[in-house]
């Protein structure tokens, strides 16, 4: 029957809880350890890291910068988004615009994040910009990738179908080629946002005054260990809140057709 | 009504030495309105080319394609592929739905038209199921619900049948010849199983290999419901086959 049994997918679901619990206790329990060993300005206690971090976020400091930081990724992110959605389409449906850009991804995929990081302060000074441009030049060429390739997998036949059905233009890019391309989509949109977590704190680190990168790099200056650690932990938090609450329901709402897909998410989440 | 006719319909496709290459020839072909005719032909023979031509996918290179009394481009076609290409993100229910929403049937008709669709493919179970989680038998039978959900003036059948298991197939045709009977439509079958041809058909067209051109039709006068271990479907299908064969090897 095409309906799994449910019983069996929220036991396997809650296993997995548990082996979360049980991998982040024991990653938290290693750190308990051996912090004792150590002086505070080399690996403080969780403890410590846990009492700055509830401090960070009681004063509204973390929000502050969490907020800014926020901003310039889905900014940065947002025009990567629209640069390789017209290119990535462009290069799969088209010899030449294929190999016109072929070069530049590679190019584009080579160098490291942090020159652009550098490049867009001096270029553009201490703005929000820098760092927006920073990210849309990071994070374009994997998602082009993506939806290069998933615009030349595209499944023309069921083109032709719905040819046959006299459906318009409109209805067969709507409803025959997006669909195709949501999973190419999605997949460069993880890797994407990754790469624009790092470049932005790289950029903040190198040349702004806000953010969570411009934070660490100011407590890495006094010394800090605990608040270096505190802001490094309250953004790991965030993070892993975004990818549990929002992209990975989006993502298994989107693709919960493909039974494959579904195995391929429990073993991962395993 | 719905009588196809073919008059001297040509294609050939360009090729890398720029020498077209000839896939169809001077086709007459006619299609009765309500009629079953099966087109027989060795794979490969070009029987696709002519199904995209009526359905208006290619356009020929000569010749001409008449719907008698309708206008080419009003005509209302069912097509089955050789594989179900279904909207593999959209359940059952809506696949149906969404080539319903395509013909402009309006959205408050719609769930009765699938609903029905899907209870004489004895599919309504699973209508809420993703394709990819069904056989592939039952795969072909959406293919088929939707086809007929649209009620088309002529369906056409591109081997519908020829990546199932033959136990399958049987059921199939015998679920599709119910449907047929039930809503009388024009069909061109195309298939390269002499056997089927001549179980399905009212007519079966024979085919030559490439470039193709219709060397042979032959009525199947036989009564319906037909049944395989008929002695008469089997003497037909085996004088096709040795027609066909003999054209084959004389061209060889």
């Amino acid at each position: 029957m095409p309906v799994p049994a449910p019983s069996r997918a929220r036991s396997s679901r809650f296993e997995n809880l548990r082996l979360y619990a049980l991998s982040v206790g024991v990653l938290i329990g290693l750190w308990a350890a051996i912090a004792p060993f150590f002086p505070e300005f080399i690996l403080p206690g969780p403890l410590a890291v846990a009492w700055a971090s509830w401090e960070l976020f009681a004063s509204g400091e973390f929000f502050l910068h969490m907020s800014r930081t926020l901003l310039r990724v889905v900014a940065g992110f947002l025009g990567a988004l629209v640069v390789g959605i017209l290119v990535g389409v462009g290069m799969g449906i088209n010899r030449q615009v294929e190999t016109f850009w072929k070069m530049e991804i590679l190019i584009g995929l080579t160098i490291p994040g942090l020159m652009w990081a550098v490049i867009s302060v001096l270029w553009f000074g201490l703005t929000d910009f820098a760092a927006i441009f920073a990210i849309v030049i990071i994070t374009s060429p994997m998602i082009t990738l993506n939806i290069w390739e998933g615009t030349k997998a595209l499944d023309t036949k069921l083109v032709q179908m719905a040819r046959t059905l006299r459906a318009s233009r409109g209805t067969i890019v709507r409803e025959i080629v997006v669909p195709q391309l949501i999973p190419y989509l999605l997949s460069g949109t993880r890797l994407g946002l990754s790469l624009a977590w790092k470049v932005v704190v790289i950029s903040e680190m190198v040349g702004l005054d806000t953010g969570i990168g411009h934070q660490i790099s100011h407590w890495f200056g006094l010394f800090s260990m605990t608040k270096v650690m505190a802001w490094t932990f309250s953004f790991t938090l965030i993070m892993l809140l975004l990818e549990f609450g929002v992209i990975y329901p989006i993502e298994r709402r989107i693709t919960r057709w493909r039974p494959e897909a579904k195995e391929a998410f429990a073993t991962a989440q395993a | 009504m719905a009588t196809i006719h073919l008059r001297s319909l040509s294609r050939s496709f360009p090729t890398q030495d720029g020498q077209p290459l000839p896939v169809l020839v001077d086709v007459d072909l006619t299609v009765r309105d309500r009629q079953f005719a099966c087109l027989l032909g060795p794979s490969g023979c070009g029987k696709s080319t002519l199904l995209n031509i009526i359905a208006g996918l290619i356009p020929p290179s000569a010749g001409s394609i008449e719907f008698e009394g309708q206008d080419p481009g009003s005509v209302n076609i069912g097509y089955i592929f050789q594989e179900p290409r279904l909207l593999n993100w959209r359940t059952v229910a809506d696949n149906l739905d969404f080539a319903l929403r395509v013909k402009g049937v309006p959205r408050q008709e719609r769930p009765a038209v699938v609903e029905r669709y899907l209870k004489m493919v004895g599919l309504d179970q699973f209508k809420d199921a993703y394709p990819l989680t069904l056989s592939g038998g039952m795969q072909s039978r959406v293919g088929i619900a939707r086809a007929f959900a649209i009620r088309p003036d002529v369906l056409l059948m591109d081997e519908p049948f020829s990546n199932l298991d033959e136990l399958t197939a049987r059921q199939l045709r015998r679920d599709l010849l119910d449907l047929w009977e039930k809503e009388r439509l024009t069909v061109l079958f195309i298939t390269h199983n002499a056997m089927e041809a001549v179980y399905l058909g009212d007519v079966v067209h024979i085919m030559s290999h490439r470039p193709a051109e219709i060397f042979s039709s032959r009525e199947v006068p036989l009564p319906r419901p037909r049944d395989y271990r008929n002695p008469e479907i089997f003497r037909l299908q085996q004088e096709i086959v040795d027609q066909l064969m003999a054209r084959v090897g004389e061209l060889q």
